[in-house]
Parts: C-alpha cells; structure tokens; sequence
C-alpha cells in the first residue's frame, strides 16, 4: 500500500492518540521506575542505619566495660583539666610548689605558646602543646626523675618531655658556691591539653 | 464503527448492518441516477464503517489451472498473469490453491474464479471509492456455500448446494471445501411447489454438467443438499427423491441460521441474510477486488495497527509501572518495618548507654580520644627509663665517669607506630691507673659499651674513643709520661623507649 498526502490526514488522530499514549505509557513507566528507586534508595539506608545501630548495640554489650573504663578515664580528664583550656595559673603555682616540696636548689623555666599538636583530631577533640624549657639545678639525678614524675600525676595537663640534658655542674660553678647543687638538668616538656575541635 | 456488508444482485444492492448476531438491512438502493445517489448519501452517513461486497451474479467464471512451484513476487507474478490471461477484461479476480501435485514438479493446482462482467460492479464500486470508505473485499455468494454445513455434519468430499436467493437458485459444485464451479438459475415459479419443482430439475441439470465436463464419475452417487425454509420443506422432500446418482439431503434455513448464531434468521425461502452473516462473521481469505478498492481499508487497518501497538505500548508501559510501583510500596512497607526496628534498637541502645558514667561524647568519639591520649601517654616515660639502664652499666665499671647525659626523644614523624625511639649521647671519662696500658683501656672500654649495648641499645656509636688508634689520627708516645693524652669517650645509644 502506497500511502498518499491525503492518507496522513486521514491517520492524524490515531498517530496523535498513538504518540499520546507512547508519551502517557513512557511518563507511567518513569514515573513507576522512580518511585520504585526512591524506595529502594530509602530502604536501602534504613537497612544500613537498622545494621549500624544493631552493630552498635552490639558493640556496646560486647565492650561495656572497656567503654566505662574509658568514660572514668575521660572524666579523670575532665576532673585534671587536661579536657578544657590551659590552667598556666594552676601551672606556675604547681611548678612553685614543687620547686619548695622537692627542695630544688634553682629552677628557671619559660612556656612557649601554645600551638596545635601534629595529628589529626580524635573524636571531635584536638590536642594542643605549650613547650615549657626548664632549667633545674639539681642535688642529685633523681630530684629530676621526681620532679617529672610529680608533673606527670599532678599537672593539669599530659607532660611528656622531649630532650633532658643532664650534666655535672663544673667546680667553678656559681651554683655550687650557693647552694648543694652538683648537677643541672635543662628539659623541654610538652604540656598537652584537648579542647572540642570547633574552636580554642 | 459498525460492519456493513452489501449484496448485489442483478436488480438491485441491499445494504446491511451486522452487529451482535444481528442482520439488519437498512437501504436499498436500484442501479439507477437517484439510487446511486442514495447510495452516495448513504456512504457518507456511514464513511465510519467497514464494507464489504456480495455479490450473486450469473456472470462468474471458473477454471482450474496449473503454474510452476512458485513462493513470494514470483507467484503473485505468474498468478496476475495467468488470471489477466483466463479472465480478460475484468479487474474482479481471485486465485484460490488447492494444493500441490505429488510428483517432482510439485506445480501447484488453482482454481481461478472472476466476476467476468464487472459492468454491474462499476456504478457501486466506483460510488464507494469516491466516498473513501473501507471496503474489505468483494466476495461471491459462491465463496460461502460450504460454510453452511457444520464440521460435525461431515459432508462428502464432492457434494452440491442448492440454495433459493430473490428469483434465482444458486448451485454449487463444492470439492473438499472449496466451491470450483458455480452458477444461477432463475426461479420462475416462487410458489413453494415450483420452487421444489426447480431444486429438482436444476439439480439433475448440474448433474449433467458435470459430468460432461467430467468432475464427476458416472456410477459415483452425489450428494445434493437443498436449503429451504421449513415452510417449503415438505414439497422440496417430495419432489427431491435420491436415486442412484443423486442423494438428496434437506437443511433447514433457520436451524442453520441459529447454529451459525443469527439472531435475525430468514423469514422466507431466501437465504441472503444467512449469507450476509456468514460472510460478517468471517469473510473469505479469498477475494475478487484490487489492492486499489481496498486502499482505504488498508488505511483503517493501519489505523488499527497505530491503535493497537499504541494501546499494546501503552498496557506494557501501564503494566511495568504497576510492577514497579507495587515492587517500590512493597519497598516502603519493608522500610517502616526497619524504621520501627531500628526505634526499638535505638531505644534499647539508649537504655544500655545510660548505665555508663554521663560523658557527652558517644562511643566512636570516646574511643578515638582516649586511643589518642594513650598514644600520647605512652611518650611519658622521660628519660629515667635510658639513665636507670646507663646507673647499672656504669656500677659494673667504676673506672668510667659521666660527665654529661643529653636524652631526646625522637619527634612525632621519627617515632615507631608502638614505642618511642630515644637518643642517649654520652659524654664521660676514664679514671684509669698510670700503669694501665692501651690495650686494656680499650679493652675495658669495649666491655662498657657491650654493657651498654646489652641493658638498652640497639646500636651504640663510639663518636668518640678514649684512645684513638684509628689510621686518620696521629699517635703520640714513647716520652716515657702519661700514655694516654685521651681518656675521655662520647658514645650515641639509639634505643626504643618504654611501651
């Protein structure tokens, strides 16, 4: 069959239903396609939130007591103020206290500012440092190891020293002519403290 | 759209409306100016509509033919040709196969039929195109002969049928289903005992013929099947007697017409309106009219073609989209299900989780701060762990002295992933005997940096020996003084601090 001009006329409304029908049929096809996706994409993540918070629950049964362990240790943080903002106050009392208590015959010492410790955050929290220098003129070696072993349970921060230099004071030393001192130690120590990470 | 057949016969053409079972006539219109007219008006009324045409003529030609075994162009070929050739003059043709010969040929036999005056067709076929409307085909009243019999009548393979139309009787010779001789003779007497009286004679008649022209064998008895209303039953079985070369069997119109489920059966001895139905209810594959008459039908069947892919499309479409739709609300429930489950776990979390001390931070988090602060914990040590180690070397050797003791821990990026790494530098004396030679200074020497080496190192550099013997360096001696201008020593100890 030959089809004429006249013919399309003739076909124009069945053509018109037949690409109506083509275009209603595609948009029920899409549109069933995209609610069957935006609900596979919803059961999806509440699949993965339901396994998330069974896993925790889990977790949480299966590590309650390293968990409490660490929650009494965060709050022994808290309580030392090592979470929160530097005490220096606190620290210059304690480090004048301490020169009195161990009976140090000299103690000299500088904190540097504070700065980001290297590393990332760990749980919301960043870790900063001040670097205090100390120079100690010492009796005998284990005034120092007594000195940092007091920094270490007393400070209101996490101490940890970088370098000692230890060394006998020589016999022309104006220490030595002052006071019992044989010895003097310079250190520099880092006294870290944690802050929430959104701000100092 | 309704089906419309119209049946010509030689006076007249009646147009028909079949719906439902239903064979309504509703024109009639005479070969004349103001018939043709009526008719034109009646094609518009209905321009909708599907035609198709019957006609009863006594102008048909039937002859059995032969070509080569032929398929596709070649055969419709060969078929024009042939048909072009037996019916000269007349574009109303129709070829019908009736099979293939056995032997290694395998040509195929036809039966060639045409409407061999298409003078009466001319004025309605020509009415109809000029209105543009569907017309099917143009079919023979012939075609539909062997339709009246049902299948479980089982009729012989060569039988004749004998019907009664206006003032004509039909006869037809009908071989296995198809009709490959028929004509019309006309019925002079319409009474019911001249109507019987013509089914008899017209019947020995064509019986006669056919055996001239040998379609038939002359001891073969052939059965004869004469359709007559029930009225005229009666007469017809007493004038129709079987004998030995013809046996006669009655139909009645309106049993066959409700076996072949028309509601509207005939009222009299004329058969039209059963044929009508027959052909409505299904028409031929054969028919007599060119593609150029059916151009319009063609046209309403890719009308329908359109309609039916666009409604087949459209359902599928319709159909995925419920599939999907159904699979997404499945989706959905199964979602909320979890919703609630995970409520529940929520809840139970929090029920576990307030048990432990109150610490504002979630588990993750309290887990990365405190695994950081042990890390850092772990640099704490200082340098009373390597001095402890150097006390006990040194209570070993009481010969060496220190003087100084520089302990450094190495920076975040030096450090081991478990324990820190720590340098101990070194820097002391030995207080030895005049009388002590080299070789026991250094022999003393090295067992304190074995010492050294066993309590805390991992490598320990001699940077500075107590007595330098080495090539690159002077040797000074034999003054008969002090042998040793040299008796201090630096060492580097690189060790892993404590854990």
């Amino acid at each position: 069959m030959k089809l004429e001009a006249r013919d399309f006329k003739k076909l124009r409304w069945q053509l018109l239903i037949a690409a109506g029908a083509l275009i209603a049929g595609g948009i029920l096809a899409y549109a069933g396609l995209a609610f069957e996706q935006h609900a596979e994409q919803q059961h999806r993540a509440t699949k993965a939130r339901q396994e998330q918070i069974e896993n925790k629950l889990k977790q949480v049964r299966n590590e309650e007591q390293e968990i409490r362990s660490k929650s009494a240790l965060f709050l022994q943080l808290q309580e030392r103020a090592i979470l929160g903002p530097e005490k220096r106050l606190y620290w210059s009392e304690m480090l004048a206290d301490l020169q009195k208590t161990l009976r140090l015959p000299g103690m000299e010492y500088e904190f540097s500012p504070q700065t980001e410790l290297e590393g990332t955050a760990a749980g919301g929290y960043a870790f900063y440092k001040s670097t205090m220098r100390v120079r100690l003129s010492l009796v005998h070696e284990e005034d120092l190891f007594r000195f940092l072993q007091r920094l270490e349970t007393q400070a209101s921060a996490l101490t940890v020293p970088r370098n000692c230099k230890i060394e006998r004071l020589p016999a022309q030393a104006p220490e030595r002519s002052n006071s019992l001192a044989q010895l003097s130690a310079n250190c520099e120590i880092d006294w870290i403290t944690a802050r929430p990470s959104t701000g100092k | 759209m309704s089906r419309r057949v119209l049946y010509l016969d030689s006076y007249r053409l009646t147009a028909y409306r079949c719906a439902g079972g239903q064979t309504v006539a509703d024109g009639t219109f005479e070969p004349s100016a103001e018939g043709l007219a009526r008719f034109g008006e009646y094609l518009r009324q209905h321009a909708s509509d599907q035609y198709a045409l019957l006609a009863n003529l006594a102008e048909e030609g039937f002859q059995i033919e032969e070509i080569p075994f032929l398929r596709g162009a070649d055969r419709s070929a060969v078929l024009s040709r042939r048909l072009a050739q037996v019916f000269f003059g007349t574009p109303l043709v129709a070829a019908v196969s009736l099979g293939y010969e056995k032997d290694k040929r395998r040509n195929e036999r036809l039966l060639l039929a045409a409407f061999t005056n298409p003078a009466p067709f001319d004025p309605w076929l020509n009415a109809l195109k000029q209105a543009e409307v569907a017309l099917s085909g143009v079919y023979s009243l012939a075609q539909l002969g062997h339709r009246l019999l049902a299948a479980e009548q089982k009729p012989p393979s060569r039988w004749m049928l004998l019907t009664t139309q206006d003032n004509t009787i039909r006869e037809s010779f009908i071989v296995d289903g198809v009709t490959i001789f028929s004509r019309i003779a006309p019925l002079t007497d319409s009474s019911i005992a001249g109507t019987a009286a013509t089914f008899a004679a017209e019947a020995a008649k064509l019986h006669q013929y056919l055996l001239g022209q040998r379609l038939v064998g002359r001891n073969e008895q052939l059965t004869v099947y004469l359709l007559t209303h029930p009225l005229t039953l009666r007469a017809v079985q007493k004038s129709c007697i079987s004998n030995n070369t013809l046996n006669f069997e009655f139909l009645d119109s309106q049993q066959l017409a409700q076996r072949a489920g028309l509601k509207t059966p005939p009222s009299d001895g004329r058969c039209d309106p059963l044929f009508v139905h027959l052909l409505a209810a299904r028409p031929p594959a054969q028919q007599y009219a060119g593609e150029e008459l059916r151009h319009d039908f063609r046209l309403l069947q890719t009308r329908r073609g359109v309609l039916a892919f666009a409604g087949i499309a459209f359902a599928v479409a319709l159909g995925f989209a419920a599939v999907q739709f159904f699979a997404g609300l499945h989706l959905v429930s199964r979602s909320e299900e979890l919703s609630l489950r995970e409520s529940e776990l929520q809840k139970r979390y929090r029920d576990v989780t307030a048990t432990f001390p109150q610490v504002q931070i979630d588990n993750d988090a309290l887990r990365q701060l405190v695994g950081r602060y042990t890390e850092l914990q772990r640099q704490q040590s200082g340098p009373r762990p390597a001095v402890a180690a150097v006390a006990r070397a040194l209570d070993r050797f009481p010969a060496v002295e220190i003087e100084r003791l520089e302990w450094k821990q190495a920076s975040g990026s030096d450090k081991g992933a478990n324990k820190p790494e720590e340098s101990l530098l070194i820097d002391g004396d030995l207080r030895l005997t005049r009388k002590s030679t080299p070789r026991q200074i250094l022999a003393m020497f090295d067992s304190f940096v074995q010492a050294l080496a066993r309590e805390l190192g991992i490598s320990v550099t001699v940077i500075q020996s107590p007595f330098d013997i080495g090539s690159g360096q002077a040797l000074k001696g034999g003054k008969g003084d002090d042998p040793l201008p040299q008796r201090t020593f630096q060492l580097r100890v690189l060790h892993k601090g404590q854990p």
